[in-house]
């Protein structure tokens, strides 16, 4: 029996990964960050259930740990691919995390010792980590990784390196109580032979500087809904007080802006699938947290079609008095207050309005992360394509390579888990080197 | 009994208990109490780190007993039970207290719920001083699984389990397998059900572990995971392989109902053929209608039907089960939207299947006998409460099934004015670019809002009037044809599905998954596996997907050849059980029997079958029913703890 190389530790890659282990398949889990979890780590609840996202999703992570033949290489990447279904070979560059991960322990002294103060991706920015981190509390592994741009000791300012006699700083390789800081540590190529392939490489949101009418950037109190998550979350940079940036005040006024680069000819024609429940969603929870905020979304199409959506936004609507306004916005800063006039055509009324917020949360459409060493076709929307999806499910136009998850097409996370699992009773046919005839295409 | 030696770990679960509740206090009451010997807090328990703290205890304090503060055992249980396992102890040998979903995140108040969490506590550390190690079973798994339906969803799940290596029954309750998806036309632009389904004939018939049973059901299902025994009824369907398809039968058949099959467009007889590539590739007679008159009989040159025919009854062992008996098209009311008072006002499926080349009318757009110069869908039929009979959730595909039909019209009569008339236009993901086809094909969408359209039938025809939400005004649309763009129900046989696997519903009426989000293919019963509709509302990709998933789910289950059985389970004292039976009738799972030893009469409980509900447990008037993970000794310590009254029984 053989092993099977999943790309991509979001909760997609996770649940495949978990399904071939348990069925006693080696599973060789990549991921370009440090810890697996993806975007729904980033989570603060999910819709229409209203579960803590990493509640739900931190068994699964440790879960991971359980399992001898999952091997997870993290801040690693895939550089090529040769081979064919059954046997593929793999090339993957490991980059340095400059810590000995057999010997850290994920005790986080070093993380607070360390001089350098840095944005936080996980917070998006909106708070600070240091130069050596964990990313974040409940990450698997649980292990320390040093960002070389900016540790003074491996990336000294000029000025600093010319004074100094010796190397700088040091003080996490002072402080490591288990002495696992490598300054020294190399990139490492891995070399794997495996039956067949997932790649669960998720989305990233798409650019809101693409869309200068909404003045993300520019306008203080404009957030992406990836950033509300975490200003909401308990595990976030304000501890889920939900405060403005200009101000640290409460907002007493938030909208939300719908299909921001999704469903637009100018950027990306699709449908970002997830955001109008992820909206919903939002609006509920700055309701829990803000009892009295007032809560807008503008939207042209609700699109409430999974299981309990449209149940929670009627919900949204009468339990908790979010207003929904069919219409497009512009958005402008008022200098004053920072607060933010948007400009939009109520469709109900074919009438150009305007109204005042201190806050604004923008539905980023998702885009795929499809840029990968491996040469699959891609479909429109630079989504993977797949092959032939109706006979040959999950299955990319590489034989034993399957996708899954919003690199597949903008999806929810039942939607991705559901995929992730087809993959791998997909991939466990090959794995387990069983007959599994290719079907016809389908014309 | 060696004296306990417990220790205490208090998760902040970051600030989702640390914001509510003091968890460095909770820690330090949590040493003062009996048999305690450490206690500690950290910021996430679960966490690599947290596990390993309390590993390193274990050895170096000799604990014996752990009890962990932190969330639901329905989250971490295994986590923290597989960690004291790693350090040696008995894994039953831990004990949870749940101060998040029972504390901290239902109070307020901090001095309140830092109370409230040391009581949570000192009752875990009471239960634990009389945990006891537990030995977990194994029993061997069948190595096969039953799938309910033969739609997409379940041809998918038996082809990857069969190449599996599994034995597949797949069990069918029409006499042919396929599904809806056989029946409704073009599923892409490009792609026709029947053509898929076909294909999936083609492999199906390739594959040598796959069993078909149609015209049958499950009638009966006992056992647990591994281990099931299904009862199915086949139906006898009175005719054999014998039967060459000439047609014969058909036309000397005196019996004519409206053909299911082509939801109602045209009429077949008692004995008929579902539809052309049917497979089994026979013909069938229904036997709720079917006289026998003997008409067929006697004209069929090949002595391929057999009216004598009974049906039998099947027992089959299986390891797991994957249920995929879809969906119904939701039923509109006679006058919902003029259904049923006027030939020209049909419903989605009908136009679908009538687009197909193979349906009555050859693929073309015939409604109350004419082409439609305008035609009109109204979606949300049934769904989003439009109608008093309608359901509160959206079908999540008529949207798309309308607009896709919709271009199909306007491609082979570009002359017909088409109107969509909506709520919100559900085509997420990548159908978006189907919306935008249409609208460059100048298909008309009209949108209402909580006002629904009326129909109304004239005699200067059929009108659609409705409040256009985007210009605010009445507009009253003259058609020729009305399609009700109809969504989904749970099948019409749930109730029998759910007496007979114990599946449950959600408020919808779909069966409920073990997990919304993250487990959408597995019901909260070991061992059985949901795919496609009969969870709720999907397109056939989806369904097709959740085949494939539910299929790694057993995959997974069956893979090692035996099933561990928790030891949480029911357990009888023969010394003091009085061989009452009041425990054999309140067993939800039929596992406790009565069994004679040395001449008395005792409870005796299988243990592969029980669940651990412990509804024995409390029924036991003689305290001889014991549920190994809650003994009235543990139970009576907590219940003791929390009255402030003695630790010790």
């Amino acid at each position: 029996m053989s092993s099977v190389l999943i790309v991509g530790g979001g909760v997609a890659g996770i649940q495949a990964a978990l399904d071939l282990a348990e069925q006693g398949i080696e599973v060789y889990l990549v991921d370009k960050a440090p810890s697996v979890g993806g975007k729904m780590a980033y989570l603060d609840k999910t819709f229409p259930t209203l579960d803590c996202a990493s509640c739900i999703l931190a068994p699964k992570m440790a879960a991971l740990l359980r399992y001898p033949n999952i091997k997870l290489i993290m801040n690693s990447e895939v550089l090529e691919v040769s081979g064919r279904a059954g046997n593929f070979r793999v090339k993957i560059l490991k980059k340095p995390t400059y810590v000995d991960w057999s010997k850290c322990n994920g005790c986080g002294v070093c993380t607070e010792k360390c001089p350098t103060k840095v944005p936080n991706e996980y917070n998006m920015g909106l708070s600070q980590r240091r130069a050596i981190y964990i990313m974040f509390p409940q990450a698997v592994p649980k292990r320390a990784i040093i960002d070389a741009e900016h540790c003074i000791r491996l990336n000294p300012p000029p000025k600093a390196k010319e004074k100094a006699k010796g190397p700088l700083c040091g003080v996490c390789e002072r402080n490591c109580p288990t002495k696992a800081i490598r300054y020294d540590q190399q990139p490492e190529i891995i070399d794997l032979n495996v039956a067949a392939i997932i790649i669960a490489t998720g989305m990233e949101l798409y650019d809101p500087k693409n869309l200068p009418e909404l003045g993300y950037g520019k306008h203080q109190n404009v957030y992406t809904n990836l950033e509300f998550e975490r200003l909401v979350s308990a595990t976030g940079p304000t501890n889920g007080e939900i405060v403005r940036k200009s101000d640290g005040k409460h907002p007493r006024k938030i909208a939300w802006i719908q299909c921001v680069g999704s469903r637009d000819v100018r950027f990306n024609h699709y449908c970002s699938a997830y955001c109008c429940m992820a909206a919903t969603k939002q609006a509920i929870l700055a309701k829990e947290h803000l009892p009295n905020v007032e809560c807008t979304v503008y939207y042209m199409d609700i699109r409430a079609f999974g299981k309990g959506f449209n149940e929670f936004l009627e919900r949204a609507k009468k339990e908790f008095g979010v207003r929904y306004i069919r219409g497009k916005v512009r958005i402008d800063e008022i200098p004053e207050s920072k607060n933010l006039k948007i400009v939009y055509e109520d469709t109900a009324e074919s009438y150009l309005k305007t109204e005042e917020y201190d806050m604004v949360v923008l539905s980023m459409a998702v885009t795929p992360n499809s840029k990968l060493s491996i040469p699959l076709e891609l479909a429109e929307g630079g989504f993977i394509k797949l092959k032939n999806p109706y006979l040959d499910p999950v299955s990319t136009t590489i034989e034993g390579i399957f996708v899954v998850g919003a690199v597949a097409g903008a999806k929810d996370i039942p939607d991705s888990v559901t995929e992730a699992s087809a993959a791998a009773a997909r991939a466990a046919l090959i794995a387990k080197r069983l007959a599994c005839p290719t079907p016809e295409v389908v014309k | 009994m060696t004296e306990p030696r417990i220790g205490v770990y208090v998760c902040h679960c970051g600030f989702n208990i640390a914001g509510t509740v003091d968890v460095k206090k909770v820690a330090e009451y949590a040493k003062t109490l009996p048999n305690v010997v450490v206690a500690r807090d950290y910021v996430f328990m679960c966490s690599e780190p947290g596990q390993d703290l309390i590993k390193q205890d274990i050895k170096e304090h000799n604990l014996n007993r752990v009890v962990v503060a932190s969330c639901s055992p329905s989250l971490h249980e295994v986590t923290f039970r597989t960690a004291v396992a790693e350090a040696g102890l008995n894994k039953y040998l831990m004990e949870m207290a749940n101060i998040r979903e029972h504390c901290s995140w239902v109070h307020h108040d901090k001095e309140k719920a830092t109370e409230k969490a040391k009581e949570i506590v000192r009752m875990a550390v009471a239960k634990a001083r009389y945990l006891d190690p537990l030995e977990e079973l194994e029993v061997k798994a069948e190595q096969s699984a039953l799938v309910l339906g033969g739609g997409v969803a379940g041809l998918r799940a038996a082809l990857e389990l069969a190449n599996y290596g599994l034995q597949v029954y797949l069990v069918e309750k029409s006499p042919t397998i396929g599904g809806k998806a056989a029946l409704i036309g073009y599923v892409d632009p490009k792609t026709k059900g029947a053509e898929i389904v076909s294909k999936m004939f083609e492999l199906i018939k390739e594959c040598p572990r796959i069993h078909i049973f149609t015209n049958s059901e499950l009638i009966q299902l006992s056992g647990f995971a591994g281990n099931y025994t299904a009862k199915i009824r086949v139906n006898p369907r009175y005719v054999t392989e014998k039967c060459t398809l000439c047609g014969e039968c058909e036309e000397v058949c005196p019996i004519e109902i409206s053909n299911e099959y082509n939801f109602g467009l045209n009429k077949r007889k008692a004995i008929f053929l579902p539809f052309n590539n049917a497979y089994p590739p026979y013909y069938a007679i229904d036997h709720r209608v079917c006289v026998k008159c003997g008409e067929c009989e006697k004209v069929c040159r090949f002595g391929a039907i057999n009216l004598k025919q009974e049906p039998k009854i099947v027992e089959l062992k299986v390891g797991a089960l994957v249920i995929a008996t879809g969906y119904d098209p939701y039923r509109p009311f006679k006058g919902e939207y003029g259904y049923g008072l006027h030939e020209s006002i049909i419903t989605l499926f009908q136009l679908a299947r009538m687009l197909d080349p193979e349906s009555p009318t050859k693929g073309e757009l015939i409604i109350g006998g004419k082409i439609p110069k305008s035609i009109a869908f109204i979606q949300c039929v049934g769904s989003r409460n439009t109608t008093p009979g309608a359901k509160e959730y959206c079908s999540r595909m008529c949207c798309t099934t309308a607009i896709n039909n919709a271009i199909k019209i306007k491609e082979k009569y570009p002359d017909t004015n088409v109107y969509i008339i909506y709520k919100d236009i559900m085509t997420y993901g990548s159908d978006e670019s189907l919306y935008e086809e249409a609208g460059k094909k100048l298909v008309q969408f009209v949108k209402f809002e909580d006002k629904i359209p009326r129909v109304l039938i004239t005699p200067e025809g059929l009108f659609i009037e409705v409040f256009e939400y985007t210009i605010q005004e009445n507009i009253r649309i003259p058609v020729d044809a009305i399609v009700l763009s109809i969504g989904m129900l749970p099948p019409r046989d749930i109730e029998e599905l759910i007496a007979v696997t114990r599946v449950s519903c959600g408020g919808e009426g779909f069966v409920r998954e073990a997990h919304l989000k993250l487990a959408p293919v597995e019901a909260p019963t070991k061992g059985i596996f949901l795919a496609g509709c009969i969870t709720g509302p999907k397109n056939i990709l989806e369904s097709i997907r959740m085949g494939s998933a539910a299929a790694a789910k057993a995959m997974s289950l069956l893979s090692k050849g035996k099933i561990t059985i928790e030891p949480m389970i029911a357990q009888v004292n023969e010394e003091k059980c009085s061989g009452c039976a009041i425990c054999v009738g309140v067993c939800p799972y039929s596992a406790i029997s009565i069994k004679n030893v040395n001449g008395d009469r005792v409870a005796y409980v299988e243990k592969a079958l029980c669940m651990g509900c412990g509804t024995c447990n409390a029924a036991c008037p003689s305290g001889a029913m014991q549920h190994l993970g809650f003994k009235d000794v543990q139970l009576l310590a907590q219940t003791r703890a929390v009255f402030g009254g003695e630790v010790n029984v």
